[in-house]
């Protein structure tokens, strides 16, 4: 793993921000990449190493190519052609589904298709009818048995149905259920997903700007580190020793038009240390600045002729951007 | 690129799989067909190499698309190639139905790559199609036959069969370290053969286009 280095915040008193362990788990990423693309870890192991490259460029871009290199291996399957009645069957589906659901319920991978309980009966038949027969003179009302016999033996196979219907109807809710919790699950899975492939498109060196406290009294020695990731869409950003007269802060950035966009918002700690990922609709060439500030005070003191009334922290993006390509860390002071 | 036909129609054969993805997750059931003719082959394909039972690679062959259907506006495009992301949900469905059933995959399969196109019934026009499949899998075989026999079978064992690397290593009775780097070096290795040899994957419209 190489090419792009990690940038470790560091204050201006030398102190070194230690981020938790998991965070720097390189080693065990490295381990158990291959292991992860090929779907055999377990889910805590999946969750370390999600957590992880969450954070880390380095280890993202290994997870990436790893399993653009297990992408592969589909290919190995001999080479096989289904039915014709797949698709049709496939095709079917989705027109029923147009029309109206399905009444289908998946049992372990089977389906089983309730059939229409319509034409079981038919209506006319099982009126109960009576035959007039004529004796002399007098007219004796028969009944014809028969004519119940059949509605009376569906009776056994009404209830069934109905039994097998509130099963299914059971087992739907129960597969429904469950079918959203996968779709959960699938939604976040593609959101850390998008993250890795994202980061790990962060070829080069990555670029870093250094925030410096503002002259605007609320800083003090903070300090911070504005890192873009992939695509210059994604940023993450960490700070320290920001003031814990508030423990809201909201992350700002400045357009070319000099409007200000709120990008984010995270908690300090105890000690003002604090940490966002921070999602941007442009690149991140696309904004002149970037600026922390305490929730209250961007709420209520951002006059737009000056943006960093207000500020604890800000940083200039365009001094830095064109000059090295990347790797460059760009310090100014407000005002 | 789509293709405007005079009556102001699209050929949808000539879109690439992004495009047709995105017509398929605004509903378009024909652009779902185009998708299912370039692909369904490689997913049953491979769906029946992990289940290893015709009927349920079929089922997953069409639970798969079906829920391309339903679901295609997750597919984003920066994320990969189509067939990757179509093909990870096919690993997905039939590994959970492998380790639902515990069911062993069938051994007629990997054996003797001259099989490889041997019992293919196939009544595909598309010939560009099948050319790319088996030269992909030709480049992928070759270089997993390359691979020493234990790292190849971790390999195979964790993502053909569904094994954690913790029951491969029960199974094979080798410490979990051993397993971990039978994996590690193997996939390092297939990467360093095929990174140079096929870059990223691609699609197949770009193939033809190329």
């Amino acid at each position: 793993m190489s090419g792009i280095s990690v940038v470790r915040p560091q204050t201006q008193d030398g102190f070194l921000y230690q981020p938790p362990e998991w965070l720097l788990d390189c080693s065990f990423v490295e381990e158990n990449a291959s292991a992860l693309a090929l779907g055999a870890l377990d889910s805590d192991e999946i969750a370390r190493i999600n957590s992880h490259v969450s954070w880390c460029p380095n280890c993202a871009r290994h997870v990436h190519e790893i399993r653009k290199t297990v992408g592969y291996l589909p290919f190995l399957s001999s080479a096989a052609v289904p039915s014709a009645s797949a698709k049709s069957q496939l095709f079917d589906r989705i027109k029923l589904g147009q029309q109206q659901a399905p009444l289908v319920v998946e049992t372990s991978g089977r389906s089983l298709t309730i059939p229409s309980s319509q034409s079981l009966f038919d209506l006319e038949n099982s009126k109960p009818a009576t035959s007039v027969t004529s004796n002399g003179g007098n007219r004796t009302r028969r009944i014809n048995w028969a004519v119940f016999a059949a509605p009376l033996a569906a009776v056994p196979l009404v209830v069934a149905l109905a039994i097998v219907g509130g099963w299914a109807l059971r087992t739907q809710d129960q597969l429904d259920d469950r079918r959203t919790q996968a779709q959960v699950l699938q939604s976040e899975n593609a959101d850390l997903s998008a993250k890795v492939n994202m980061l790990s498109n962060s070829l080069g060196p990555s670029s870093s700007f250094d925030f410096e406290a503002a002259d605007s009294g609320f800083g003090g020695n903070a300090g911070g580190s504005f890192v873009p990731l992939v695509n210059d869409h994604w940023a993450n950003l960490t700070v320290w020793n920001l003031p814990t007269t508030s423990r809201a802060y909201k992350v700002l950035v400045e357009t070319e038009s000099g409007q200000l966009q709120q990008v984010g918002e995270f908690n300090v700690d105890e000690t003002g240390r604090g940490q966002v990922m921070l999602e941007l609709a442009s690149p991140v060439d696309h904004y002149k600045s970037v600026h922390v500030q305490p929730v209250k005070l961007a709420e209520n003191a951002i006059p737009n002729n000056s943006i960093d009334d207000g500020d604890v922290l800000w940083t200039d993006l365009n001094s830095s951007l064109d000059s090295n390509g990347g790797g460059t860390e760009a310090n100014a002071n407000a005002n | 690129m789509a293709v405007e036909l005079e009556a102001g129609a699209v050929d949808l054969s000539a879109l690439s799989d992004t495009d047709l993805i995105g017509r398929v997750s605004e509903g378009d059931a024909g652009a779902l067909e185009i998708l299912y003719e370039r692909y369904n082959r490689i997913v049953y394909s491979f769906a029946l190499r992990i289940v290893g039972d015709p009927q349920i690679a079929e089922e997953l062959l069409q639970e798969v698309f079906f829920r391309t259907w339903q679901q295609g506006k997750a597919f984003r495009e920066n994320r990969g190639a189509f067939v990757t992301w179509l093909l990870s949900i096919t690993h997905n469905m039939a590994i959970d139905e492998v380790r639902k059933r515990r069911r062993r995959p069938q051994k007629a399969d990997s054996a003797e790559p001259e099989l490889v196109l041997a019992g293919v019934a196939d009544t595909s026009q598309d010939v560009e199609g099948e050319v790319w499949l088996s030269s992909l899998r030709a480049t992928i075989e070759k270089a997993m036959l390359q691979l020493p026999a234990a790292q190849r079978e971790a390999i195979e064992l964790a993502y053909f069969q569904g094994l954690t690397q913790r029951e491969i290593s029960e199974r094979l009775g080798e410490p979990l370290g051993t397993i971990k780097t039978r994996m590690r070096l193997g996939i390092q290795k297939l990467r360093e053969q095929l990174g140079d040899t096929l870059g990223d994957l691609f699609t197949r419209t770009e193939v033809e286009e190329a």
